[in-house]
């Protein structure tokens, strides 16, 4: 069994006992634990179901590779799915749950897939599809959506908080083992200001537990020395449970800092800090990984790495098992089996697949007395949910038995790959290394930053320096290089002297044995969390997936959340045996961030809840709010729909401002409208290219309403532009538009039309403006006083500027409501003010508030267009009856050659018309189909749709706009809109102005 | 440095936290003047009306009577320590900048001040702006254009101990909102 032993645990504090549930039983771990350490010392090898067959599986690793132990954590608003167990920290409390099972963990239902494993070969999910054709629908989708998904989803709001953190950091070290904490060390020295980060909760990576000696200690010790020396440095910033998740261009790094531990220790509000770092240098000491060798039976709880195991043992004193069977091809394996024996454990035999070994590792095996079994592999691993034995048999050959070796766990090697997934992110190439046994960086393609230099470097296992000795003189290098990119001073690197260990050459034999038969490839796993065998990556090679992409889309090797870690290299020496190819021929799939995964509350940061999105107010929101908007998000503003009073519905509130604004007086928060100012000699010209229609003849003092198109010649903004002085213009936009046109401005004139001499200034928020509305607005601005608004004064289209109720103001004659009406602007400071005193002094003519629906009621019975509902960006201002407004004189501007194109002027264009239903009261639904002959299959009497429809309060009757093909001979005519399959409307079409169509009212 | 405003500014609302003091200040006039920074003219009119040279690119400086900043090199915002001499500097600056290709315009509504308060002030900048806070890169004078969360602002020292922000005016319910959210206890780690 696995247990606790009590002479090792290094990062162990054995008087702090920590308590924490697994599937709801009450366990014992000790600080410095992982989940998976506290696991394993309560003997629970046990601790997932696979994604596929659901067989049971055990922890294979001890860090970020691990893909079996995904649990989920906490509950309620603090659940967490699919956390790998070997990357948690134990606190008191922990609740961890297993995960994929139907039933209990030990009992699992779904374990009846293994059975029926033959249904479920290398792409079976694409076969679903195929047939019979009736078996996706009743049979493969149902039995695949209930399989598919490692942990549930979350039921409540995460309660946890999140945040970003940007930084600029000069070197930035990532890894903090032999290698890192080195570079680190030695950068700093020199002056240069470092970083240091690892994802682990302690420094020294594997080193930590290893044996050899440096500079007369133990190596652990010396990590320990360095640790401290680092620590007391000025220039130097260590972050632990610091993952780098991704390197994107020019030195840019996301990572992800697990604040778990302080969250729970109440030293952080924080759960997971997402950090965006920008750095100068990267330096990658991220390591390597152990692979599996591939057996049948690999997948068996108590089957886990030698890496893994040493740590288990050496870290949190955790014990694989009583007696454990080694099968390695390179020497690491051998240094866990001394160590096991060492501490009392039984190790009955070595099974090497290498001819021969030699080194001084051998030498301490041999001397122990260890059997070791050379040329040999495993034919099968017996046992369900633990391991019972090994079947012994010879590496070459198809698997006969030789001998059954009793045992209760097995340790494996495969061979190390170095970590280069943070390499390939940003462009770096990877090269093959047969030697190594593994890709590494290709120094000669790097990522290179925007001056066209290298900003990564690669040092120890990363970079393929695996033996201490190696990774001193590899440190010793990058760093003279980087001192040499950064001018520093010449600073001697330290010496330091390893302890010489000789070791023996690995070999590069993957699986066993040799010829194993089908039926030992169909339980050789390859990918543990995808449940890929051999036996898969045989039938999608030999079905054509020959290209590694294909190969891992068909079989989903390495696509699960540890993304391969352990099985890419496996899979593709696989492939290349199979085709007959070097591996750098076969190539490799991509590596993309992130590295490991992260939350997506990381991901989020504050962005949630009230935050999630800005939201604009203007400067009588609050005014608003207390008395009664129905608010509508318009852009990022909200604005006040309809305000209503006791009693009333929506519909009720807009018919009565409609009404009152109508026959009384209306008033309207109009700040949000986009306010452009653009000056300068060149302004007039400017704007003559900005918008279709001829500004600069435009009077001081007079405004014009204006349009806007793109290059393609659609409409894209409207409004009013006056012109506040001979150079200076004021532009008015949507309220939506505002940001979208002052952008669309400055592009045109830094890109195009640099030489003009114009300034353009948003002033939007400078001006709170009110449109007061209503054949007693007159009567209403003479009673505010200050300025001369009589007809003769102050025309249609007028602009006045001066003092109204002794507030500094700008008063427009304009009008969207079709109404005698003036748009007030006044600066933001004052604008509660004037509103205030509109309403107290036009509460004598009836005054009261109107929404953005009935403005838009009453734009419409006047037949005024909305950017938006009229126009949907392949709307030409032709189509929409405002030909008028686009110039035939100028020269150019933006959307003339677009509008001369053959297509824009084809007379079956739509055109925008009205609609008015007969006979009915009933409101047109908005977008609806126009047709003309009735319903028919291949919709070829869809002649247009509907782009505006409201009920008109003021002719007590619905009205609506559509754009019809050849629109302008239809009227008169009447045309159908489908409900829904019973029902058709009738309407009669008319030119789109359904209320005083001659505009007495607005130029009263 | 501090905006020596005469009489009181206005404290629109505030918040404290264990390490932030948050406060919005209302009541101080603001100017934007565009023209070209690099013409000599232009350079010594602003200087004349302002009684202070134009800043370099990202910084900002004082006079007795207000701060100028950098904005780009076509633009200038001018915090204005009274009333009264805000209206005389517009004023100044209209007649004398006429002829020259410029622009004059009263912003004093257009956006919100806010002034953070506290030694982990730098923490709570980096939580959402991409701008290097470090003291060698933002010190004294420097003025930065960025973006703090999801909304534009600018901002520069006030003291060693503090920052005035400003956005825009509609943003600032939301901003204050996000300062607040960011200050609050147990989420700000001195890391500056």
């Amino acid at each position: 069994m696995s247990t606790r032993i009590s002479k090792a645990g290094r990062l162990l504090d054995r008087n702090k006992r920590l308590s924490f549930t697994f599937n709801g039983r009450n366990l014992f771990g000790f600080q410095g634990d992982t989940l998976a350490s506290a696991l394993l010392a309560n003997d629970q090898v046990l601790v997932g179901r696979s994604f596929k067959y659901h067989r049971p599986r055990g922890f294979v690793s001890s860090g970020v590779d691990e893909p079996n132990a995904l649990m989920s954590l906490g509950h309620g608003g603090n659940f967490e799915p699919n956390r790998s167990a070997t990357t948690v920290e134990l606190v008191d409390g922990i609740e961890a749950v297993s995960q994929n099972h139907l039933g209990s963990l030990d009992w699992d239902l779904g374990f009846i897939n293994n059975f029926f494993a033959k249904i479920f070969p290398a792409g079976f999910y694409y076969k679903t599809f195929m047939k019979p054709r009736f078996a996706w629908k009743h049979l493969f989708e149902p039995i695949i959506r209930n399989a598919a998904g490692l942990g549930r989803a979350p039921s409540l709001p995460d309660e946890a908080a999140y945040d970003y953190f940007y930084a600029h950091v000069d070197i930035l070290v990532i890894g903090a083992g032999m290698a890192g904490l080195l570079a680190t060390y030695e950068l700093a020295k020199s002056g240069l200001k470092v970083t240091l980060v690892e994802q682990k909760h302690y420094l020294g990576g594997y080193a930590l537990s290893d044996d050899f000696e440096v500079d007369g200690v133990a190596v652990p010790k010396w990590l320990e020395n360095i640790e401290k020396k680092l620590i007391d440095s000025d220039n130097v910033q260590i972050k632990k449970n610091f993952t780098a998740i991704g390197v994107h261009d020019h030195g840019y790094l996301i990572g992800c800092e697990n604040l778990e531990v302080a969250e729970k220790m109440g030293r952080s509000s924080i759960r997971h800090r997402l950090w965006r770092l920008r750095t100068k240098q990267i330096v990658l000491a991220t390591g390597a990984i152990e692979r599996p060798l591939i057996f049948a039976g690999n997948d068996i709880p108590g089957v886990m790495l030698s890496s893994a195991a040493l740590d288990f043992y050496k870290l949190y004193g955790v014990s694989p098992g009583d007696r454990t069977v080694v099968v390695t091809n390179n020497d690491s394996a051998y240094l866990t089996a001394i160590n096991l024996y060492n501490a009392g454990l039984s190790v009955p035999v070595v099974i090497d697949v290498r001819e021969e070994s030699s080194g001084d590792l051998f030498e301490s095996l041999r001397s122990m007395g260890i059997r070791i079994e050379y040329g040999k592999g495993i034919a099968s691993v017996l046992g369900k949910k633990r391991v019972k034995a090994v079947e012994l048999c010879s590496l070459t050959g198809e698997g006969s038995v030789q001998e059954t070796i009793e045992c209760d766990s097995v340790i494996m090697s495969g061979g190390w790959s170095s970590a280069v997934h943070l390499w390939s992110h940003c462009g770096g190439r990877l090269i093959w290394n047969d030697q190594l046994d593994t890709f590494l960086p290709d120094a000669s393609k790097s990522p290179i930053d925007e001056n066209g230099e290298d900003f990564i470097a690669v040092v120890g296992a990363a970079s393929g320096s695996f033996w201490p000795s190696e990774v001193v003189q590899n440190v010793k290098q990058i760093v003279q290089k980087i001192q040499k990119k950064f001018k520093t001073s010449k600073v001697k690197s330290s010496s330091i002297s390893i302890q010489e260990i000789k070791y023996g050459d690995s070999n590069s034999k993957y699986f066993t044995p040799e010829g194993a038969s089908e039926k030992l490839k169909s339980k050789c796993f390859v990918d543990f969390q995808n449940d890929v065998k051999l036996s898969d990556l045989r039938l999608a090679t030999q079905e054509g997936y020959e290209s590694v992409e294909h190969l891992k889309r068909y079989t989903t090797l390495g696509m699960a959340t540890d993304q391969g870690k352990l099985s890419n290299i496996n899979g593709l020496k696989y492939l290349a045996d199979f085709l007959g190819r070097e591996i750098n021929e076969v190539g490799t799939t991509t590596f993309r961030p992130p590295y490991t995964p992260i939350s997506l509350g990381s991901i989020a940061g504050e962005a949630r809840k009230g935050l999630f999105k800005p939201v604009r107010k203007t400067t009588l929101h609050l005014w608003h709010e207390a008395n009664g908007a129905s608010w509508e998000p318009v852009g990022d503003w909200r604005r006040p729909y309809a305000y209503l009073k006791k009693n009333e519905t929506i519909e009720q509130a807009v018919s009565r401002e409609v009404t009152n604004t109508r026959n009384a007086l209306g008033i309207l928060d109009a700040s949000t409208l986009g306010k452009i100012i653009v000056s300068g000699p060149d302004a007039a010209n400017f704007l003559d290219l900005m918008y279709t229609n001829m500004i600069s003849t435009l009077q001081v003092g007079r405004c014009r309403y204006g349009l806007m198109c793109n290059e393609n010649g659609f409409l894209f903004d409207d409004g009013v532009v006056v012109r506040l002085a001979e150079e200076t213009f004021l532009c008015h936009t949507t309220t939506g538009g505002a940001d979208r046109v002052y952008s669309w401005m400055e592009e045109w004139h830094q890109t195009e039309w640099w030489n003009k001499r114009v300034f353009i200034q948003n002033v939007t928020e400078q001006f709170t403006q009110i449109t007061i509305a209503g054949p007693k607005s007159r009567l209403l601005l003479e009673e505010l006083g200050g300025l001369d608004v009589s007809r003769v004064s102050l025309k249609p289209l007028d602009y006045l500027e001066g003092e109204l109720a002794k507030i500094k103001a700008r008063v427009f004659r304009i009008s969207f409501s079709g109404e005698l009406s003036f748009e007030i602007a006044v600066p933001s400071q004052f604008g509660l003010e004037f509103w205030e005193k509109c309403l107290e002094t036009g509460s004598q003519f009836g005054i009261s508030p109107y929404g953005t629906e009935a403005l838009h009621v009453m734009r419409a019975e006047k037949g005024f267009i909305m950017i938006g509902d009229e126009t949907d960006g392949t709307v030409i201002p032709q189509d929409l009856n405002l030909g008028w407004a686009v110039s035939k004189k100028k020269k150019d501007f933006i959307g003339k050659r677009a509008q001369e194109r053959i297509f824009m002027n084809d007379p079956n264009r739509k055109t925008l018309v009205g609609l008015s239903l007969q006979n009915s009261s009933e409101k047109i639904p908005d977008g609806a189909s126009v047709i003309i002959g009735g319903v028919d299959q291949a919709n070829d009497n869809v002649i247009g749709h509907v782009t505006s429809t409201y009920f008109s309060p003021t002719l007590d009757k619905p009205i609506a706009m559509a754009l019809l093909k050849d629109g302008k001979n239809l009227l008169g005519r009447s045309i159908e809109i489908p409900v829904d399959s019973e029902k058709i409307l009738k309407a009669i079409v008319s030119e789109p102005k359904f209320y005083d169509a001659e505009g007495n009212r607005q130029n009263d | 440095m501090m905006l020596k405003v005469t009489g009181k500014m206005i404290e629109v609302r505030k918040y404290n936290s264990k390490d932030i003091r948050i406060k919005e200040l209302g009541g101080v006039p603001m100017l934007t003047v565009r023209g070209d920074l690099s013409n000599k003219r232009f350079q010594t009119i602003i200087a004349k009306t302002c009684d202070v040279r134009i800043p370099k690119p990202l910084n900002i400086k004082s006079s007795k009577n207000l701060s100028l900043a950098w904005m780009s090199p076509d633009e200038l915002l001018i915090f204005s320590f009274s009333g009264a001499f805000h209206e005389k500097t517009q004023k100044g600056l209209d007649s004398a900048l006429k002829g020259l290709h410029s622009l004059i315009l009263d912003v004093s509504g257009a956006r919100s001040l806010f002034l953070v308060e506290g030694i982990l002030w730098r923490e709570l900048l980096a939580k959402g702006s991409p701008v290097d806070v470090r003291q060698s890169s933002f010190a004294k004078d420097a003025f930065r254009r960025t973006r703090i969360g999801q909304v534009s602002v600018a901002f520069w020292m006030a003291s060693d101990n503090s920052v005035y922000i400003i956005c825009g005016r509609s943003h600032s319910d939301f901003f204050y909102d996000w300062l607040c959210n960011a200050a609050s206890d147990g989420s700000l780690t001195k890391y500056f």
